[in-house]
């Protein structure tokens, strides 16, 4: 691993302060205001699997405008908490959004948008494809081949209930 | 016609003034345990020529399916015939890349082979 020495001083001893200060956070009003501002600030990497993109880019377009519930698509994966398996998985592809997932930093969010992201949809049984959530933790799935923006902002928006509903995933201290 | 006399062939295709290959297609019989290889030739530069699409058909042996690479004649059989080698398993001679272009290096079989086995899922599994 490049960033091993890395994840070791994040996950190292810490001081008492800061469990202090993380325990805190965990409590119930500060944990709500946590996942309340979690939710208004996702942000969506841009990773292209298939043509449900196209949708997705109107979604954050201008007429339908994801930026208002508090969603920007943004371009470096380090900087990002979400990503959208944009349609059909190949097995190539697979291991890429893999590497892009691993690299967000905590907590992160998957959305599967499209027919092909749930059970492969017209590749339904193909040499060639993988189901979303096998490899990675799906949070909501979006039904439509392709969906229409519309769909798309109610699955964000189930996301950011589910955040303030059950609190997000924080590793462990 | 004979896959030994295709590169001859397609060299004189070629000097008629067709100067592309539009698809690599190979057809697998398993029964009478062939494979039909089809060049889709075309011509760019010839306006009467760009018209005509033009048919080179052969058929080699399954069980050791082999056959000279076109690519020296129309540079543009490259592609087409890697994606034919990924899919179907023919080995070209004479084609500079031999991995796999579509699919993982370690994917096993050739999935367009009417033999492939598919992993059934879904409510039949």
């Amino acid at each position: 691993m490049v960033n091993e020495g890395r994840d070791q001083k994040l996950n190292g001893p810490r001081s008492s302060f800061e469990k202090a200060f993380r325990r805190i956070l965990k409590r119930k009003p500060f944990s709500t205001i946590r996942n309340w501002g979690i939710s208004y600030s996702l942000w969506p990497v841009h990773f292209t699997t298939a043509c449900c993109g196209a949708e997705f880019a109107a979604t954050f377009g201008p007429r339908f405008d994801a930026e208002r519930f508090g969603a920007l698509p943004f371009v470096g994966t380090r900087q990002c908490n979400m990503i959208f398996i944009e349609g059909t998985l190949t097995k190539k592809m697979a291991e890429a959004a893999k590497v892009v997932y691993q690299q967000m930093p905590e907590p992160k969010f998957v959305l599967a948008m499209g027919a092909c992201a749930i059970d492969g949809g017209i590749f339904w049984n193909s040499y060639n494809i993988v189901k979303p959530h096998e490899i990675l933790p799906v949070d909501a799935f979006i039904t439509g081949c392709p969906p229409r923006p519309e769909g798309v902002l109610r699955g964000l928006i189930m996301t950011q209930q589910k955040i303030r509903k059950r609190g997000t995933p924080y590793p462990e201290s | 016609m004979d896959a030994a006399k295709l590169v001859e062939a397609a060299e004189k295709v070629n000097s008629l003034g067709f100067d592309h290959v539009k698809s690599v297609t190979a057809i697998d019989y398993q029964q009478e345990n062939k494979i039909d290889m089809v060049y889709h030739i075309s011509s760019f530069l010839n306006a009467e020529l760009a018209k005509v699409i033009f048919e080179l058909r052969t058929s080699i042996n399954r069980q050791d399916p082999k056959i000279h690479s076109l690519i020296d004649v129309w540079p543009s059989a490259e592609y087409p015939e890697r994606e034919t080698l990924d899919l179907m398993g023919v080995t070209f001679d004479g084609l500079p890349q031999k991995e796999r272009l579509f699919l993982m290096e370690n994917f096993e079989g050739f999935p367009l082979r009417k033999d492939f086995k598919l992993k059934t899922e879904g409510i039949d599994a």
